[in-house]
């Protein structure tokens, strides 16, 4: 344990590393969703590591600052960091982060990401995890779904439907209980009603596949917009599938909502209802909904919102008393989004299971976090309790990387 | 009796790279995999007009796409797509017109039906041939560096080697890293690294095109320091270097002057509707060499205009063709084959599939193909398992 103060930043460093869905160095392809193109056949992160004078780092993924911005732009914003030390950002009693100071707080807001490698600097300053800044710790382990499962039929067409159920058995193989299944074809690439005929026989085909006791979750991309008729369909159609939840069937509004409300608990009671990748809290439509009962969980972005942020809306939902429950979107986030998310759900009572998209990288160690039966344990070491193998850094990336100081 | 087109088929097939492609200046990882949307159009005798809907369907829906290709194809006489006289394609049939000037890839179709319902080549439709075979350039050198970050430059360097070995006596290098991925003086450095590193992997006598993707917007310095740098590995041609503008391209023009470079400059895959005002500008002017609006989405009446605008002028013809697939290598050689100031096909090298095969490539180029229309088939074999998504309508008789 030491003084915050002590810790002053003194480099910041942005790495591009790649991998693969699947495995390192090997992979498959990841499709369609709804809307867009082939996902691919690999992932990169954006490694940020913040280091102090007195040698601490941390670390997060600045994915989605290079999502929208250049390297040049994340490098002007992020300088400003440099000669700060870790006392200045949170105000911190009790070993609880209470309030983020106002000189920083447009910089979380732009960039969640960044509060995540602050969280894990100060933990490691405080010999403390992560999670434990913002609260007790309500469960040890978190639950994770494979959320790779895309348009395959489209990349392997012999297999038509099939061709998800079978990565489907592949995940179950490797460890998963929960998968997430991409659906949406009426939107773009199918034609509507051949479209939802072929989301149903997917969802049919995975259940096959993976048994009862595997969580079948779904996701449109809001690929049921305008087409209230064929969405109507699909949810009668999988009546006896036992789908956890339907994550934005339409893009989000009342009228719309009503109706999904109406045929899920006429045709499928028990499956959750959610939305909102977008939500920044209050004044949104997602509160909207959810203050009429047609929201079962939100899904803000856990890089995007960032721990403090992300807490705050928990807060919030927790003191409204709405039955809301917390899903973060962590499709992006690769390794370290995923490592965040199960600290953020380590202490978050509403807290449901964490996107994971089934990256594995050879530059990480985080031997804390182990995956038995669809869970991550939670790792009671400092910080983000992950490592970076800094020989292979040396290696391989260090000629990639961008250094502030 | 008439042809008359009795059925029309849109269809996702996934084409595959020899290889996975990186970045380039603006976007992410291009993949493995790409889907070509196979537009199929029968007619009375069997005979089979064949084109891709990718233009069409990156802005809209399978449904709204069928309907198009409906609206457009079914149950009209084949003999009614193109104005000929002599035997070579004049415009668009009267009431055509509409039907392309948005979606010149039916024209392409339309030219192979009609070639194919008369037993002629496309090549004759469009004019005949002015040469033999058609050169063909390798497309796929991305950001590989960062894809396979061992390496670095020399990553990109390996894989020019191995697409000379390969046959190819053409590459094209993507550059313009520090637009978005690096620093800009970094991107500048790797860029210049990654040029001299494939031009000693592939010897002098191959052609290198260079291709920044408007990376170096706003960099005009670090432009000047680039070409300066890879002037001595003999450049072929610079392609997007910025985004166009008649006072950048005049600086780019005194770059080479200064650094002793005889590079073309290039543009024009981003016109929408050529010539735009823009781009006639820079022609007007003399400050590109090589135009490229894309050969599928403008199709070949939009290029045949295209070529007529640039008669008299000094710009040569060179489409852009990456993200059309095997279909867009076919369409490109038939055009290339009757085009007088062709300069290269733009090859993304897709592994074949579901077309019967390309013709001959030997010496970094193609022979021309000798059947009717495009001279190229459904190789309904391959293309089997692909019918499972096939979208499909027919004449009511």
């Amino acid at each position: 344990m030491s003084d915050l103060n002590s810790h002053v930043i003194k480099e910041i460093r942005i790495t591009p590393v790649e991998t693969y869905f699947g495995a390192p160095g090997k992979g498959r392809i990841v499709g369609r969703n709804s809307k867009s193109e082939n996902y691919g056949y690999n992932q990169r992160e954006w490694l940020l590591q913040i280091t102090t004078n007195s040698g601490l780092t941390g670390l997060s993924n600045a994915r989605p600052a290079m999502n929208k911005i250049s390297l040049s732009e994340l490098y002007d914003d992020l300088k400003i960091l440099i000669g700060h030390n870790l006392d200045e950002f949170f105000d911190i009693s009790g070993g609880r982060v209470s309030s983020v100071s106002p000189r920083w707080g447009d910089l979380i807001d732009r960039y969640g990401f960044v509060d995540v490698a602050l969280f894990d600097l100060i933990g490691r300053a405080l010999d403390v995890p992560a999670y434990s800044l913002l609260g007790n710790k309500v469960r040890d382990e978190v639950e994770g779904y494979d959320s790779s499962l895309y348009f395959q039929d489209l990349v392997n067409p012999a297999e038509g439907a099939n061709a998800a159920a079978i990565e489907a058995a592949e995940a179950i193989e490797k460890g998963w209980r929960a998968v997430k299944l991409k659906l949406g074809r009426p939107g773009r690439w199918f034609e509507p009603v051949a479209g939802t005929r072929r989301d149903i026989e997917v969802v049919e085909a995975v259940r096959e596949t993976v048994g009862s006791d595997v969580k079948i979750l779904v996701d449109a991309n809001n690929g049921y917009d305008g087409r209230l008729d064929l969405l109507e369909d699909f949810v009668r159609g999988i009546s006896d599938l036992d789908v956890y939840w339907m994550e934005e069937m339409i893009t989000e509004e009342v009228a719309g909502y009503e109706k999904l409300k109406e045929w899920r608990d006429k045709f499928t009671p028990s499956t959750l209802i959610v939305d909102g990748e977008g939500d920044k809290g209050r004044n949104t439509i997602y509160w909207e909904l959810i203050e009429r009962g047609l929201l079962d969980a939100i899904q803000p972005d856990m890089l995007h919102m960032g721990f403090w942020r992300f807490h705050e809306l928990a807060v919030d939902i927790e003191r409204s008393g709405f039955p809301v429950l917390i899903a973060p979107h962590n499709y992006n986030a690769a390794y370290l989004g995923l490592r965040a998310d199960i600290q953020f759900g380590a202490v978050t009572e509403r807290f449901v299971i964490a996107e994971d998209s089934t990256l594995d990288f050879d530059l990480y160690k985080g031997d804390g976090y182990s995956f038995v039966d669809g869970k991550y344990a939670v790792p009671d070491e400092p910080g983000l309790a992950v490592s970076v193998d800094q020989d292979l850094y040396d290696r391989v990336y260090r000629q990639h990387e961008t250094l502030i100081s | 009796m008439p042809e008359i087109i009795e059925s029309v088929s849109l269809t996702p097939v996934p084409s595959s790279y020899q290889k996975e492609l990186g970045k380039n200046a603006y976007a992410d990882n291009r993949g493995t995999q790409w889907l070509e949307w196979v537009v199929r159009a029968r007619s009375s005798s069997g005979a089979e007009g064949i084109t891709i809907a990718n233009r069409m369907m990156r802005q809209t829906s399978v449904e709204k796409t069928l309907e198009f290709i409906e609206g457009a194809l079914l149950g009209r006489e084949v003999e009614s797509l193109l104005e000929t006289s002599d035997g070579v394609v004049t415009g668009a049939a009267p009431g055509m017109d509409r039907w392309y000037r948005h979606n010149g890839w039916l024209s392409i179709l339309s030219f192979d039906l009609l070639g194919k319902t008369r037993g002629v080549s496309a090549i004759d439709l469009l004019g005949g041939k002015v040469r033999d075979a058609v050169p063909a350039y390798d497309t796929t050198l991305y950001f590989q560096d960062f894809l396979n970050p061992v390496k670095g430059a020399q990553q990109v360097g390996d894989e020019a080697g191995k697409a000379v070995e390969d046959g190819w006596r053409a590459v094209k290098i993507k550059t313009g890293r520090g637009g978005r991925w690096m620093m800009p003086e970094a991107g500048m450095q790797r860029d210049i690294d990654v040029v001299l590193s494939v031009r000693d992997a592939v010897g002098p006598d191959v052609k290198i095109y260079v291709d920044a993707n408007f990376g170096y917007d706003n960099h005009l310095d670090l432009l000047d320091q680039f070409i300066k740098e890879v002037t001595p590995a003999d450049i072929f041609w610079f392609e997007e270097m910025i985004t166009q503008d008649l006072d950048g391209y005049k600086a780019m023009r005194e770059m080479l002057a200064k650094h002793g470079s005889n590079a073309l400059l290039t543009c024009g895959e981003v016109d929408r509707t050529p010539i735009s005002e823009i781009f006639q500008d820079l022609i007007d002017d003399e400050l590109i060499d090589g135009y490229q609006p894309d050969i599928v989405s403008h199709g070949y009446l939009g290029w045949m205009d295209i070529e007529r605008k640039l008669k008299n002028t000094n710009v040569r013809t060179i489409p852009h063709n990456f993200g059309n697939g095997s279909f867009g290598s076919y369409a490109s050689i038939c055009f290339g084959a009757a085009s007088e100031t062709y300069v290269s096909l733009e090859d993304e090298r897709i592994i074949p599939h579901y077309l019967t095969d390309l013709p001959s490539f030997s010496n970094g180029a193609y022979s021309l193909p000798t059947g009717a229309g495009l001279g190229v088939d459904i190789d309904e074999a391959g293309f089997a398992p692909h019918t499972k998504h096939e979208n499909k309508l027919e004449v009511t008789k």
